[in-house]
């Protein structure tokens, strides 16, 4: 590989960290945190999804999956080069760095049950409807703490993920140089997570107050035959 | 044990070592204990020194004195570099009375070892020749004065020009190490403040084509213990931060003139 070529690989991962995959973050989150007003809410920005038709699929390639397989191969390998030193050297920094690397771990895990089950599976029958099918999860399945325990440690694995990723952008790309910026980026990403996180909280709220009558009798078929 | 010394605080008589220690290159390390009379302001040296006057482990047995390597005894030439108490620093400097005991000596992890807590630091200088460090002045005939440098600039570069290539910043660097090429970030440090010479800059190019490649600034997993341990308090981030901006104003040139 050519220097060239191993800077864009490398340069690649960072900024599909944040464009597309991080702004689509964004997107999803909003979708989710709609739940906390109501099922119609959150079908309607659903819907809004799906009114692209026989464009989603290109738009979800381009814009998500191929994005997010790429940032997976090249972290996997970049993972694989750190050799972490947290017990020795326990500096803030450096646990972030850590935990950057288990994050992404927890996410990728989190990720590809999130995709299979809830995207590529719901292909087979159509269109799924979220709604109960989480409702149904979060409150009336009799694993439903482990739900949404698996759900809250996915979401902010990802969100911890993007953010300290918002930072190490910045300086990987030569933004915040001195530690004062450096500071203020933490700051920034800080407020945006916590953002994510509450947007996150809220889907769960959202899903278990607002559980429609159907989800306590949610059976396999359900998921798989959703409102027009 | 403890005995009044001048200051009428009560001072340890003795001094409690652990040392990891190996024969020669490539030998399995061992640990051994040691013993050593407190001397009032006394460092990881002076304690050393004693154990080659008395090379006798804690538990009484005779051994052979601990090697070590060092030079300046003043924080300077960073031959003298290990880990203390899992810290990468000098040991010339590090005082007996602010170390917790017993002060556990480690040859640095990322080096060769020689033999006990003497490494061998050739990858660190074979960096420097990567990156070029150095101005490039030879020719065949007198080039004259060079250009003048700002005083701010000078500032910024003097900081960097302190690395002693002790080899801390790497120690201490989770992305340094034997699954990985990464160059380490005082070379980096010493890419920029080259690259920041009026004259240093003619190889600017050549310094940014390692930074771009494998092993160079983009290797970097901005985990930031390298500023933490830098005994010199270099900035390295700001270099690291500042070369991965010249990196990407030099690749997008390099893209573009093809
Ligand atoms: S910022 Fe972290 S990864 Fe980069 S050189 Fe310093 S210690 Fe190593
Ligand atoms: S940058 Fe600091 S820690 Fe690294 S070799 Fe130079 S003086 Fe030592
Ligand atoms: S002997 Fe030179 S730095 Fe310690």
């Amino acid at each position: 590989m050519t220097d060239t070529q191993y800077f864009l690989v490398r340069r690649v991962h960072s900024l599909l960290g944040v464009i597309p995959l991080g702004v689509f973050l964004f997107a999803h989150m909003t979708t989710n945190s709609m739940a906390l007003f109501g099922q119609e809410a959150f079908d309607h920005k659903v819907a809004l999804i799906h009114s692209l038709g026989p464009l989603l699929p290109f738009v979800e390639a381009a814009v998500i999956f191929i994005p997010l397989v790429l940032h997976i191969i090249i972290g996997i390998v970049i993972a694989h080069t750190g050799v972490s030193n947290t017990s020795d050297l326990g500096y803030g920094r450096n646990w972030a760095y850590t935990l950057q690397r288990w994050t992404g771990w927890i996410a990728l895990a989190f990720l590809l049950y999130h995709t299979i089950t809830l995207r590529f599976l719901d292909v087979a029958g159509g269109r799924a409807n979220f709604f109960p099918y989480m409702s149904y999860l979060f409150r009336y399945d009799s694993l439903w703490m482990f739900w949404i325990f698996a759900y809250l440690a996915g979401g902010l694995a990802v969100i911890y993920h993007f953010a300290n990723g918002l930072c190490t952008f910045c300086m990987t790309w030569g933004i915040t140089v001195g530690p004062k910026s450096q500071r203020v980026m933490a700051g920034i990403a800080a407020v945006v997570g916590l953002g994510l996180v509450a947007m996150l909280v809220s889907s769960i709220v959202g899903f278990y107050v607002n559980a429609p009558i159907e989800a306590a009798n949610w059976q396999s078929g359900i998921m798989l035959t959703g409102p027009n | 044990m403890t005995s009044p010394n001048g200051n009428g605080h009560s001072a340890p008589e003795h001094v409690l070592l652990r040392i990891k220690r190996q024969k020669a290159p490539g030998e399995p390390p061992y640990w051994e204990s040691f013993r050593v009379p407190y001397e009032p302001g006394m460092n990881v040296i002076s304690a050393l020194m004693k154990i080659r006057l008395n090379p006798v482990t804690a538990e009484g047995r005779a051994t052979t004195p601990v090697t070590w390597d060092s030079g300046c005894l003043e924080e300077v030439c960073g031959a003298c570099s290990m880990r203390i108490n899992g810290i990468p620093r000098q040991s010339c400097t590090a005082l007996v009375d602010k170390l917790e005991q017993p002060i556990v000596l480690e040859p640095f992890s990322k080096f060769p070892v020689l033999r006990d807590l003497m490494v061998d630091r050739t990858p660190m200088f074979d960096a420097l020749k990567r990156i070029k460090a150095w101005v490039p002045l030879d020719g065949t005939y007198a080039l004259g004065p060079g250009d003048k440098m700002a005083p701010e600039l000078q500032q910024i570069r003097y900081k960097y020009s302190e690395c002693m290539t002790c080899g801390c910043c790497l120690e201490a660097c989770p992305q340094y190490n034997n699954r990985s090429s990464f160059i380490g970030a005082s070379a980096i440090g010493q890419a920029y403040l080259f690259n920041e010479h009026p004259t240093g800059r003619n190889l600017k190019g050549d310094r940014l084509d390692v930074m771009m490649g494998p092993g160079g600034v983009v290797d970097c997993g901005n985990a930031q213990n390298c500023v933490r341990v830098c005994p010199k308090h270099i900035p390295l981030t700001d270099a690291i931060a500042a070369i991965g901006g010249q990196v990407t104003v030099h690749a997008i040139k390099k893209m573009l003139r093809f």
